[in-house]
């Protein structure tokens, strides 16, 4: 890859939790890595909520911060970050597209390039995310209508795990806030596409960060960030991502699961309070 | 003005410090003071952080919604606090990262170590925040050891030249979590002082046993808390491996620009590492209580 000879080196791997991000994140690397793809080492570059490198630029222990302090001061980090940057950096992140206490984005707009969205049917997230977060799927089915749906919540909103938390929002708030706020450039990729036409979808991402890959080494990437290779990798050896809790991080990578797992009045539910981004991206 | 023995100086301050030792004394080390701070110092020469400017005499730290500090010349503290904030926020970053900027300009070395005492003889707990170092430190305080100090460890040679390394303390207070206090005898920490009003850690004070004077350091052990460890492990360092972790734990080790500071750092890890065992203790990320952390290392105690 060429080095960078502007400001804009993060592309933000975006969405909401459990549709499809490492996935996505598996494919990358697969393709800066001839194809090779070890899901304990993907060759992404980390998570926007991480503390570790909040405290490394910072000078002052986020410990000692509250979480709006953190939020006031995150996107200065990342400025800062991106300045010592030689290369395009490709950062995952949950938090919803919003704003700290003082009205200013928590992403910093100017040293991005751009990001993928990446998006999935909520009916189908609702089982995944149970399965992820341990929890019934009654409380997954909550968590994607809830308004004030946070990831790594910590109590009395104190900064001590390895994650700052992350505010994600309600299902339809997280995809508004990603595809109408930001003014860099965003593409919405969706996950069901990701599934039945790889090569095309895939190729349309690569060509939109700007990257440059051919054919080969596309579909190279796709087969070797398979469902069905990580599954096996997670099997064989683990996967850090997994939370404790959880039995497996990947569990099924099928669309149209939903149809088992959830009951009508929740079907109902959420087709109803989603309706309208639900319809836009084809999932109505 | 208050007058406060911290960190091995003499602090004249305008600001009341109930963390620091008052003391009587006829010239000031450092002097603190409510004022406005330079907007960048003085010289071309510095490095622009996110929220600082670092010059080899000069630091300027910027905290949003809190305070923003000027450390100058190893001598001098201005704080600029954001109307309204409360005085424990000014000087929890304060006696941090600013007072480190402090110890930097004047050629020390603070460690990022907890410190306990015991026959005259220093043990630090060395480790990042969240590493376990004061809880270890409040739990070995029940235990027969008195605690030096929490957080931050001032190292010297030794003054009259002799071989060995020395600490001084930073102040004679620990800082412990809720939960912590919780987990340790609950009668012997209070949950009265908050260091900040957000946040549920509480400052302890030990005036009564404080040692400010320069004590030898027999041993160090190294907290690392990680994802890949299923069990506390601890072993035994070499010299090389022992400087190169030491090297890190340096407090606030962004600080450090000037190539004259790192040479005497080199000088002090390299003395240190000569005459003192070290020990990495690695340990969970999640899941260890302190208690499990002493039994692992009370026979190298």
């Amino acid at each position: 890859m060429p080095e960078l000879k502007n400001s804009e080196k993060i592309v933000w791997l975006a969405s909401f939790p459990k549709s499809g991000n490492t996935w996505f994140r598996a494919f990358l690397t697969a393709l800066m890595n001839n194809g090779k793809v070890e899901i304990n080492s993907l060759k992404t570059d980390g998570i926007f909520s991480d503390r570790i490198l909040f405290d490394l630029y910072a000078e002052v222990e986020s410990r000692d911060l509250t979480d709006k302090e953190v939020k006031m001061m995150i996107a200065d980090v990342y400025r800062f970050y991106a300045a010592q940057l030689k290369k395009l950096h490709f950062i995952k992140v949950h938090d919803a597209f919003e704003t700290d206490d003082s009205g200013l984005n928590i992403i910093p707009e100017d040293v991005t390039r751009c990001a993928i969205y990446i998006i999935r049917n909520p009916l189908d997230i609702v089982g995944s995310l149970a399965n992820h977060s341990a929890c019934s799927i009654q409380d997954a089915f909550e968590m994607l209508n809830n308004h004030n749906y946070s990831l790594a919540k910590q109590q009395g909103n104190l900064n001590r795990n390895a994650q700052f938390r992350q505010y994600v929002s309600d299902w339809s708030s997280h995809v508004k806030s990603w595809t109408r706020k930001p003014s860099f450039p965003v593409i919405v990729i969706r996950y069901e596409d990701m599934l039945t036409n790889p090569f095309e979808t895939f190729s349309k991402a690569v060509t939109f960060m700007g990257l440059e890959a051919t054919p080969d080494q596309i579909s190279a990437a796709i087969q070797a960030s398979s469902f069905e290779q990580l599954s096996s990798q997670e099997s064989e050896k683990g996967f850090q991502e997994k939370t404790r809790k959880s039995k497996q991080f990947f569990r099924s990578g099928k669309m149209g699961i939903w149809k088992q797992e959830l009951n009508q009045e929740q079907i109902l539910t959420l087709r109803e309070k989603h309706e309208e981004i639900m319809r836009m991206y084809n999932y109505l | 003005m208050f007058r406060y023995w911290g960190f091995g100086l003499n602090i004249l301050s305008q600001i009341e410090f109930p963390e620091l030792l008052p003391i009587a004394f006829d010239k000031e080390d450092v002097t603190i003071e409510i004022g406005i701070t330079p907007l960048k110092p003085e010289g071309v020469d510095f490095v622009k952080r996110p929220f600082s400017y670092i010059a080899e005499k000069e630091y300027i730290l910027n905290i949003r919604n809190v305070c923003r500090y000027y450390a100058g010349n190893g001598s001098k503290i201005i704080a600029e606090p954001v109307p309204g904030i409360d005085e424990r926020s000014i000087r929890l970053f304060l006696l941090g990262t600013v007072m480190a900027a402090i110890l930097y300009q004047r050629g020390s070395l603070p460690l990022h170590a907890a410190a306990v005492e015991k026959n005259g003889k220093l043990t630090l707990f060395a480790g990042k925040s969240g590493a376990g170092k004061s809880t270890l430190t409040a739990l070995l305080a029940s235990k027969g050891y008195s605690v030096f100090t929490d957080d931050i460890c001032v190292i010297h040679s030794d003054p009259e030249g002799k071989a060995g390394i020395y600490c001084t303390a930073s102040y004679p207070m620990i800082k412990l979590w809720d939960d912590a206090i919780t987990q340790l005898d609950g009668d012997l920490y209070t949950r009265e002082y908050k260091i900040r009003p957000e946040l549920p850690k509480y400052e302890q004070f030990f005036f009564e046993n404080f040692n400010s004077g320069q004590l030898p350091v027999e041993k160090i052990f190294i907290i690392h808390p990680t994802g890949l460890s299923q069990n506390i492990d601890v072993i035994k360092l070499n010299t090389i491996k022992s400087f190169r972790q030491l090297e890190q734990q340096a407090y606030k080790n962004q600080l450090i620009l000037s190539k004259k500071l790192r040479a005497v750092h080199f000088s002090l890890l390299s003395k240190l590492t000569q005459h003192v065992p070290v020990y990495e203790i690695t340990r969970p990320q999640v899941g260890t209580n302190t208690a499990q952390l002493f039994e692992a290392i009370k026979n190298l105690l």
